[in-house]
């Protein structure tokens, strides 16, 4: 490898720019009958240091449309917003809503375009006339592929295999917001950079519905201890 | 139009006293001399169809063509000048392939005619443009159903339910007016189609029938009509003719 | 691209390999800290500001104004927090002349996260930003990569985790304005005192719907340790008196009260004197608006361009007085800018703010008298 390619590569291979706060993060979008749940945890880190233990990484593009953000913060907040600004021109050239596809394929055309300045993993999911509730998974290099769930972030090393034996094709809504709860909540106990509140999105053509899940009412998992610490609370 | 253009027809760029653009203007002269092409917009799809006179004993048949598949569920079919209308098939066929790249999707037969409108617009701007002297008549099968769109070299798109362009278009649109559009199928329309190209065909010359249609027959594409299915068409069409000139005698 | 060429840092990058030191940046190695309560907002920050273990500056400001209802905190280098939000503050002034409305705080924080992100963490400013709009009270936090967020209660700077100890500890939701002041102060403080990039005194700004407080200083817990004593205050008779000779000025009337003298310039050293009020009122309808006859002592701090703010001032004290002696030995003839018919150069008596600033408002009394002169 020459020098230039070994400068570029190892560019590459450093995770973060120098400072920059990141989403170690779980993330996770599943499909059921007639819409999707996303969730994620809310932990936001700086190096050893929570920046905001209250986030929120659940960012709504369209009416029907939300992304799961995972790595660095600053690149997948404004990318959302450049991806709800073309999206918001598209709606109104077209005059009807703007597909989940559409919608993925924009962020898509946006890390791919931008790949080596992004460290940007996304989850776009949402509900639209054509295909129902549908996941499309955005990962760092560009690619988009569509699938009936995916996780993303540190955290999801720790649950794909809960999440491979227990996520079902035809669930409820209900079942699967218990799904993507309990998901996320062990992802949480078991990886350092994920942690504090749960928040969980559901949209199907009715609409889309969040819920908040404080720290304190977080499941407990083997060996979690419900400390003094846990039950201080923050609304948000 | 008020005959010679008394030195405001040299360049678009400058309006008439009485608020035309007489390069605008000739350049649609340019297709109401052309032949005739026809469009309708049936309940189960879009039939185009174009009368090609032939200029030459010589010319093998199906050579010049004059609708083109712009993507797989839209497609043009271009009258006036035939080398004009190739500019606009071009660019739509980018349009149509840009969009899908970018958003994933097919284009929208509304965004696609306003966008080949604007385009064809563009040349109605500037001093050293010259106007296409076509319109094109873009057919296309999306989630809104089937439809059928003129734009014009001034860069106006219409939607229709049926049009008629070029040298037999007065009496095309009276019989167009009289079909019950909303019963009849695109297999009806090719019939229909050929029908009135042989009736408002003036001269002697012979002339190639070309019909190109998107509908379940053609698998919801644009695709030409199977050359049996507009064989039997012309053979129904001279019939009619013969028959009906008949009647007049 | 309009903006930053980035073309020295490779060359910087490789000198730096070499050994070679850069020059230090001005930091704020900081604590800044804000709360949202029950009526608004309150933003603190500490006053160091360092060049390395070097303490640059031992009572800067942190705490930048945006709009009038929007203040911002700025960690970081500097330089960039106060360019970066004085850009965005005119922006958004440009803004409002534009839609007539009052800025809001999420157009403050959008602007900010656009330009931080555009120029990839290379604009080094980490801010706490707050305010009040029509929706509320807003607390954000940004990072010099752009990111932003919105809570309750914030910190930035390296002196963050002390602050962000004492909110966890100590917030409370629709806290009164009181408490709030205080657990903020007691945020700073706690950097300040814990933590080295932080320093010296407290500031506070609190924000609601109906205007801002901006307490400098609120704590003043590392005063200064040398006092510049400048400008120098001469005992009176320091100057001789040459000699004296009163003229009453004709053009002013004095309305009412015991004014009685007036000063000719060209005559050499006059005795002015009079009722502050009165003898500006009488001024005035003149045409000689503005005369800054004034109550020099007090008028200490308040600068001299601001000739409303001299008004104020001079209508809040009793008697004023410009006593104007000749003399060529007073030390302050450097201080008077060249005037053939204007007297060579006066020592005010008892004044001890800017001569130099005193002076020309004496000179503009005179050429509004006599517009030949100069």
């Amino acid at each position: 490898m020459n020098g230039e390619m070994r400068h570029h590569a190892e560019a590459l291979e450093q995770e973060l720019k120098q400072g920059e706060i990141s989403l170690g993060t779980t993330i996770i979008a599943a499909s059921f009958e007639g819409g999707v749940v996303l969730g994620a945890d809310s932990r936001t880190s700086n190096g050893n240091y929570v920046a905001n233990r209250v986030t929120d990484k659940l960012t709504q593009l369209t009416d029907r449309v939300f992304v799961c953000r995972s790595g660095s913060a600053a690149d997948t907040q404004n990318l959302s917003m450049y991806v709800q600004h073309f999206l918001h021109q598209h709606s109104m050239e077209l005059d009807t809503f703007v597909s989940v596809k559409t919608a993925a394929r924009l962020a898509t055309q946006l890390t791919y375009q931008n790949k080596n300045m992004l460290q940007a993993g996304l989850i776009v999911a949402g509900w639209d006339q054509e295909e129902g509730g549908s996941v499309y998974a955005v990962p760092l290099g560009g690619t988009l592929v569509k699938v009936p769930f995916s996780l993303g972030g540190s955290g999801s090393a720790y649950i794909y295999g809960w999440c491979d034996k227990n996520w079902r094709p035809s669930m409820t809504a209900d079942d699967c917001r218990r799904f993507v709860h309990t998901a996320v909540s062990h992802a949480m106990a078991r990886d350092g950079s994920s942690g504090g509140c749960i928040r969980t999105v559901t949209i199907t053509k009715d609409g889309c519905k969040r819920t908040f899940t404080p720290g304190s009412e977080v499941p407990l998992h083997h060996g979690e201890l419900q400390g003094a610490a846990r039950t201080m609370q923050v609304s948000a | 139009m008020s005959g010679i253009g008394t030195g405001y027809d040299l360049s678009v760029s400058t309006f008439s006293p009485d608020g035309r653009v007489f390069q605008t203007d000739y350049a649609q002269k340019a297709v109401d001399i052309g032949g005739t092409v026809i469009g309708l917009r049936c309940n189960d799809g879009v039939v185009l169809g174009c009368e090609k006179t032939v200029v030459s004993k010589m010319l093998e048949e199906g050579s010049n063509k004059r609708t083109f598949a712009v993507d797989r569920h839209a497609g043009l079919a271009i009258a006036g000048l035939s080398a004009d209308g190739r500019q606009v098939v071009n660019r739509a066929k980018s349009e149509a392939s840009n969009y899908l790249s970018f958003y994933g999707d097919k284009i929208p037969g509304h965004l696609l005619s306003e966008r080949i409108a604007s385009f064809v617009h563009v040349f109605n701007l500037y001093w050293y443009a010259r106007p296409f002297g076509t319109s094109v008549m873009l057919a296309t099968m999306d989630r809104a159903g089937p439809q059928l769109y003129v734009i014009d070299p001034s860069g106006t798109a219409y939607r229709y339910f049926g049009a008629a362009v070029g040298k037999g278009r007065q009496g095309a649109r009276t019989t167009i007016e009289r079909l019950k559009l909303e019963q009849l199928s695109c297999a009806d329309g090719v019939k229909e189609i050929a029908k009135i190209l042989h009736q408002v065909h003036e001269e002697e010359k012979p002339f190639e029938l070309e019909l190109s249609w998107i509908c379940e027959a053609s698998g919801n594409e644009f695709r030409r009509v199977p050359a049996d299915v507009v064989a039997e068409a012309d053979r129904l069409a001279k019939a009619a003719l013969d028959e009906s000139d008949m009647d007049d005698d | 691209m309009v903006g930053f060429d980035f073309d020295l840092c490779k060359r910087n990058a490789f000198l730096e390999e070499r050994g070679v030191k850069g020059p230090l940046l001005t930091k704020t190695g900081t604590t800044i800290a804000g709360v949202i309560y029950k009526d608004g907002v309150v933003l603190g920050a500490d006053t160091r500001s360092t060049a390395g273990n070097t303490v640059a500056d031992k009572n800067c400001e942190k705490i930048h104004f945006i709009a009038p209802n929007i203040y911002c905190c700025g960690a970081g280098t500097a330089a960039d927090t106060e360019n970066v939000t004085g850009m965005i503050s005119s922006q958004l002034e440009l803004h409002r002349y534009g839609t007539g409305r009052q800025s809001r705080v999420i157009t403050a924080m959008t602007l900010l996260k656009s330009h931080l992100f555009r120029y990839q963490g290379h604009v080094s400013a980490a801010l706490v930003l707050g305010g009040v709009d029509l929706k509320g009270p807003h607390l954000f936090t940004v990072y010099p990569h752009g990111s932003t967020d919105s809570l309750p209660y914030a910190t930035m700077g390296s002196g963050s985790l002390n602050a962000m100890a004492v909110f966890e500890s100590g917030y409370e939701e629709d806290m009164s304005k009181d408490s709030a002041v205080a657990l903020v102060a007691r945020a700073i403080r706690s950097g300040i005192f814990n933590d080295l990039g932080s320093g010296s005194n407290v500031d506070i700004c609190v924000i609601t719907k109906d205007g801002v407080e901006y307490k400098r200083n609120y704590e003043y817990l590392q005063g200064k340790t040398y006092q510049r004593k400048k400008p120098v205050v001469y005992p009176r008779g320091t100057a001789a008196v040459v000699k004296e000779r009163t003229i009453r000025l004709v053009d002013v009337d004095v309305l009412e009260g015991d004014a009685t003298e007036a000063i000719d310039f060209r005559a050499g050293s006059r005795i002015l004197e009079g009722e502050g009020s009165k003898l500006y009122e009488a001024m005035a309808a003149r045409g000689l608006a503005g005369c800054y006859i004034v109550p020099i002592q007090k008028v200490r701090g308040v600068k001299a361009a601001h000739s409303t703010e001299f008004y104020e001032a001079a209508k809040r004290m009793e008697r004023c007085w410009i006593r104007l002696l000749d003399s060529r030995d007073s030390g302050f003839n450097s201080y008077i800018p060249g005037g053939k018919d204007v007297p060579y150069s006066s020592y005010l008596e008892g004044f001890t703010g800017n001569v130099h600033t005193l002076w020309n408002c004496v000179r503009y009394l005179y050429s509004c008298r006599h517009p030949q002169v100069e």
